[in-house]
């Protein structure tokens, strides 16, 4: 079955030279006529992305910085759309761009699982019924009743990653959140990502290491200057990423 | 039927996203009032603090008189502070959620929708109070008053469309914020909140009437003062007014929001 279907897709950023912040500006512009004409240049971040992710794959994303990994990222989870192209999504998605998106630091661990949760796109009952594991796997004894305002930093991390990983979502897209956390955690976090894909998940996770993407990962796409020129098993990607960078 | 809760194919109201929507509401009332001393309190001490200076100011300095003073200050001040509040807060709430909204795949209506929500609950919270105040006024409280509850839906409509529409050319135009904060300052006495609409000059009622506020505050004056129903007129022009003002906003929305997080 197939997860996730991208065909085509190319993304042009609009980029303002001179961003028309206020009205007295954009008045002036509309008037000398200069309104779309050299406010602003294009930018294009992707060019003909072109790819099929079936279900239980595990497809690590590399890329140096500006590639557009976290453009096609952010596409795939649907929050930019792109210029062209299409995109198909089977099932639903647990973002991890950001571990703990909208925690608020004056509510409880508890209320934030639900917060969290409910902004990532699950309902009450599947976050009701994930409560126990992702408590379990947070590890915070006493303090999930406790401000998230008083969490170490820490705390914080094993609290999002535990919510992200521990709801029923088909397919995980995470963007680099492994590299918070220190060693240990980091290596739980691979660990558990692991055993998401062994569970059949299919995971597409945006990373620099090679090590991770040739333990883990099935198969890996290289991004570079806006296309993918990479698809292919996950050893030679991880040697073709690092010939990048010499 | 469907146009209604799902205009254009627009999930409108997040229905599918219930939880998502009573979660944020539930977010911003608790740490809103957390760590206060007065907590909710402070909603309704504004507006009753408000109500006493303009009571002063109207009453005893210019010796204005309408029948049950106090109460139809507090009435107009009590529903302006909701209208004002989501407009304003609502402008923000797109550019204010940049964390998520670039994180999370989220509709950006729903912060406007949100922050409509905690000021309507806010005032239905403090609904007591104004009720109170009319007792002991000496209005007769009647079932007539229930016809606040479809007009205050209207103006709770009403507001989340504008603050949709200034919530998303805030993005692109900073300037919005200080032209809402002046238009709502001009509206204030643009409208009968204070004053009843019978004192306008026959030459100024044509125009006064033209915002889309004058004919909901005149009619919640009528319910909570008058104790009567508002009349047909004022009704067709509420639901006349909100319902242009709701289409535009969505035909607005949808031709705008592809590409608005990416400017954000």
């Amino acid at each position: 079955m197939i997860r996730i279907e991208a065909k085509n897709i190319s993304k042009t950023f609009r980029y303002w030279i001179n961003p028309p912040t206020s009205l007295k500006q954009m008045l002036t512009d509309v008037i000398h006529g200069k309104w779309d004409t050299g406010a602003y240049k294009m930018h294009e971040a992707l060019k003909n992305i072109n790819f099929e992710i079936r279900e239980g794959e595990f497809v690590g994303i590399m890329g140096r910085n500006g590639a557009g990994k976290s453009t096609l990222l952010k596409i795939l989870a649907s929050i930019y759309t792109p210029t062209s192209g299409s995109l198909h999504v089977h099932g639903q998605i647990a973002p991890l761009i950001e571990l703990g998106a909208g925690f608020s630091g004056d509510l409880s661990g508890l209320e934030n699982i639900y917060l969290n949760a409910s902004i990532m796109g699950f309902g009450k009952r599947a976050i009701g019924a994930s409560l126990d594991a992702i408590c379990d796997f947070a590890d915070l004894g006493e303090f999930i009743h406790m401000p998230t305002k008083n969490y170490s930093s820490g705390m914080l991390v094993r609290l999002g990653f535990a919510i992200a990983t521990h709801l029923d979502a088909p397919i995980l897209l995470i963007d680099e959140v492994l590299a918070v956390g220190d060693y240990a955690f980091s290596q739980k976090c691979l660990a558990k990502i692991h055993e998401l894909h062994n569970k059949g998940r299919t995971i597409v996770l945006v990373t620099h290491s090679p090590e991770a993407v040739s333990q883990h990962c099935t198969r890996c796409l290289v991004i570079d200057n806006k296309e993918c020129i990479f698809d292919g098993p996950p050893d030679e990607g991880a040697k073709r990423y690092m010939a990048l960078n010499v | 039927m469907q146009f209604l809760y799902k205009p254009f194919g627009i999930d409108i109201f997040c229905t599918q996203k219930k939880f998502l929507v009573f979660n944020l509401v539930s977010k911003n009332l608790k740490t809103k009032y957390r760590r206060s001393f007065f907590g909710f309190f402070w909603s309704i001490l504004t507006p009753l603090l408000m109500t006493c200076i303009y009571f002063f100011a109207f009453k005893i300095v210019l010796k204005i008189t309408i029948p049950h003073h106090l109460a139809f200050i507090l009435a107009g001040t009590l529903v302006w502070s909701c209208v004002t509040q989501t407009i304003l807060e609502g402008t923000e709430s797109i550019v204010g959620n940049i964390g998520l909204l670039t994180k999370v795949p989220i509709p950006l209506h729903i912060f406007p929708l949100v922050t409509c929500i905690n000021n309507a609950v806010t005032l239905l919270l403090a609904l007591p109070v104004l009720i109170g105040a009319c007792a002991l006024s000496g209005i007769a409280l009647s079932w007539k008053m229930l016809f606040f509850f479809p007009v205050f839906f209207l103006l709770c409509l009403m507001s989340f469309s504008l603050a949709l529409v200034f919530g998303c050319l805030f993005v692109m135009l900073r300037d919005m914020r200080h032209i809402i904060g002046l238009l709502m300052q001009i509206a204030l006495y643009a409208t009968p909140v204070l004053y009843d609409a019978r004192m306008i000059p026959d030459g100024y009622r044509l125009i006064l009437f033209m915002n889309p506020f004058a004919y909901f505050f005149d009619s919640i004056h009528e319910i909570f003062i008058f104790g009567s129903l508002p009349s047909l007129q004022a009704l067709l022009a509420m639901t006349l007014w909100t319902s242009s003002i709701w289409i535009g906003s969505i035909v607005f929305y949808k031709t705008i929001r592809n590409g608005l997080v990416e400017n954000l």
